[in-house]
């Protein structure tokens, strides 16, 4: 799966947002990097998993994708055309090959729609004919786990895990290749989330679908990952293929980030470092050398100075770390 | 101190058939029924389960917490030797925060936005030790530097929100010891942190923990937390209590199918799975609950008893408990 070709090439992207302050005039205090020179590929048919901690530019990066948002800089290639140049018409008749999926669709939902017109609706705003979308979500519900005739219900009447089948079906009903889910099973309960996670990866064996996944479980990233990216800050600091990046972390956030995760065997001692401090994105911290050499066990006087370069520890598996060099 | 006698050996909390009934337009709907536990003095209890499960009302039932008009509160809670469920509330005032105390998950649900961190951290500690001002005061900067505030001194005179969210969680940990409770009630503390962060708190909390020796309810939808942190573990299922062992029991021999089944949910961290096992169907609504098992209608071992009558939480192996009547581990040794 991993020797498709690149379906998204991202390059060197980065979004700011202005801070304001001041008592009585508001004026322009300082600048948040959400993304800073982030860049990656995502092949056909595979899962890039993307994860951090709250703040870390992840679900920005994920936005940047579909381009709900503009980036400062850098560029977004999908299936080879470049989506940051592109008008508003032509980006349109792009984006149905793009879609994306929430942690909670049902507040994208109108609670006053039947789920038959909820699903449609991208059909309807596409111009596909009634009797299209009729048969379109007659086919699209059993497909998520549905029966046909729950069409004719209501939003409220369904519990979390179908409220996020009823999503899925309504990001399938264009036929997209690419579907960004931002932390699609944060919000479920575990035995929920398996039946999720099973439907996402079913549907990518059976459409061939490409997948974004972004989200701050660590387990389940690894569950249904091809190649995970872990950001920092605005930054990725590690890629890597799943087994490799779990298997053998190369950057001390990833392992500390991996070290924090509780595992599920009682007694087994916890190994390895065990997490300090906490990320800032004050701007006062400032952005020169290695974001996380404030935290690091093993900051060196170069860290503080030089952003660290990508270096590959592996075949596919590069980290941004002077330890590496 | 107050009246409270410790007893060698009996439990510190001893909960006995606890049912909270909430009123409701359509009638009663019965959100935790006959719920029964023990806590150790000086141990950790994990009170574990799913949206609906009841666990958070059970803490709110035991601190007395529920909304009297809304919520009927019958059964017992035996803590050192007195019935919280029948004390007088102005009795039950100077238990809360005093011998028991609480942590929520969201910080800013317990805590004054607009009062100082010292002012808010000192209250309890007038309120039920009688310190005075000063030794408030100074007791308070002591808790921060327990809590491993940096710079506790100036921390004092800082609001809420000038805080990270898990430097608050740990400026509520303060106020939950400050009077050295022996029983704490943490109601999902590090649910709304990042994992980073949440290691540190758990490091906190049972340090802390051993250093005063109270007993700790941990209550959590997170079975990663309960390995970690827990001695004891009770499951709950639909407002019931559906096994109860030590923690190494539960993880390793689940008796309960549903136990059995949440814990194969979790994607393993260690080995490579095809896919998932999860749980079919979904958590049964309160108000429609079936007749017998709740979990039977996603059971696979269900049988037609389960589906009349409710089990008991009986005894299905040394020191553990499971309502079922076809227990994991246990049919499978008898039916070979």
């Amino acid at each position: 799966m991993s020797q498709g070709e690149p379906l998204v090439v991202a390059a060197g992207l980065r979004k700011t947002y202005p801070i304001f302050g001041g008592t009585l005039v508001k004026r322009r205090t300082g600048t948040v990097h959400a993304v800073d020179d982030v860049s990656f590929v995502i092949r056909r048919g595979e899962t890039l998993g993307l994860v951090g901690e709250s703040g870390c530019g992840k679900s920005t990066t994920g936005r940047l994708v579909m381009r709900l948002i503009e980036p400062d800089a850098g560029s977004i290639r999908f299936d080879r055309v470049e989506l940051t140049t592109l008008g508003r018409r032509r980006r349109n008749e792009g984006r149905r090959r793009l879609q994306l999926m929430f942690q909670d669709p049902s507040s994208a939902f109108n609670p006053r729609m039947r789920v038959g017109r909820i699903v449609s609706e991208p059909m309807r705003l596409a111009g596909a004919t009634g009797k299209a979308q009729r048969d379109r979500v007659a086919e699209l519900l059993p497909l998520v786990g549905l029966a046909a005739e729950q069409a004719e219900r209501f939003p409220h009447q369904f519990s979390g895990g179908q409220r996020q089948r009823i999503g899925i079906a309504r990001a399938l009903a264009l036929r997209p290749e690419l579907i960004v889910c931002d932390e699609p099973v944060a919000a479920l309960d575990v035995s929920v989330q398996a039946q999720v996670v099973n439907l996402l990866q079913d549907l990518q064996d059976q459409f061939g679908l490409t997948y974004l996944f972004i989200s701050h479980d660590l387990r389940v990233v690894r569950h249904i990952s091809d190649r995970v990216a872990v950001m920092y800050l605005g930054r990725i600091v590690e890629l890597a293929p799943t087994a490799e990046l779990y298997g053998s972390p190369q950057h001390p956030y990833t392992r500390m980030l991996l070290d924090a995760v509780p595992k599920t065997r009682p007694g087994g001692a916890r190994a390895g470092s065990r997490a300090a401090g906490e990320a800032s994105l004050a701007p006062a911290a400032g952005r020169q050398g290695c974001l996380f050499a404030p935290r690091c066990p093993h900051v060196m006087p170069r860290c503080r100075e030089e952003v660290p370069a990508f270096r590959e520890a592996a075949p596919g598996h590069v980290a941004a770390c002077h330890l590496l060099g | 101190m107050t009246g409270i006698a410790p007893m060698a050996d009996a439990p510190l909390l001893s909960v006995r058939d606890l049912t909270v009934r909430f009123r409701s337009g359509r009638g009663a709907v019965t959100a935790i029924d006959r719920v029964s536990f023990d806590v150790a003095r000086g141990r950790v209890l994990g009170l574990v389960g799913e949206s609906g499960s009841g666990k958070s009302v059970t803490a709110l039932a035991l601190m007395r917490l529920l909304p009297p008009d809304l919520a009927a509160v019958a059964g017992e809670v035996r803590f050192d030797g007195r019935d919280l469920v029948a004390l007088p509330e102005r009795e039950m005032r100077r238990v809360r925060g005093r011998h028991v105390s609480m942590i929520f998950q969201e910080p800013m649900t317990s805590l004054n936005p607009i009062a100082s961190i010292g002012r808010q951290i000192c209250e309890p500690l007038r309120l039920h030790l009688g310190l005075g001002r000063r030794a408030a005061r100074e007791r308070a900067a002591e808790l921060l530097a327990m809590v491993a505030i940096p710079e506790p001194r100036r921390r004092l005179d800082q609001y809420p929100h000038e805080l990270s969210g898990g430097m608050r969680q740990r400026v509520v940990i303060a106020m939950a010891i400050a009077c050295e409770p022996r029983l704490v009630i943490a109601d999902e503390p590090t649910t709304a942190l990042d994992v980073t962060t949440q290691a540190q708190i758990l490091d906190l909390l049972r340090d802390l923990q051993s250093r005063l020796g109270m007993a700790i309810i941990m209550i959590t939808h997170d079975l990663g937390v309960v390995a970690e942190f827990a001695d004891d573990v009770q499951v709950m299922y639909a407002g019931r209590g559906v096994e109860r062992a030590g923690v190494r029991e539960v993880f390793g021999h689940p008796r309960h199918p549903y136990t059995g089944g949440l814990l194969r949910s979790i994607p393993d961290f260690e080995a490579d799975q095809d896919r998932l096992i999860g749980i079919d169907g979904t958590v049964p609504s309160l108000a429609n609950l079936p007749p017998g098992c709740a979990y039977a209608p996603r059971c696979e071992r269900a049988q037609e008893d389960c589906r009349t009558v409710v089990p008991d939480l009986d005894i299905v192996a040394p020191a553990h408990r499971a309502a079922c009547f076809h227990p994991l581990g246990v049919a499978r040794e008898a039916s070979p």
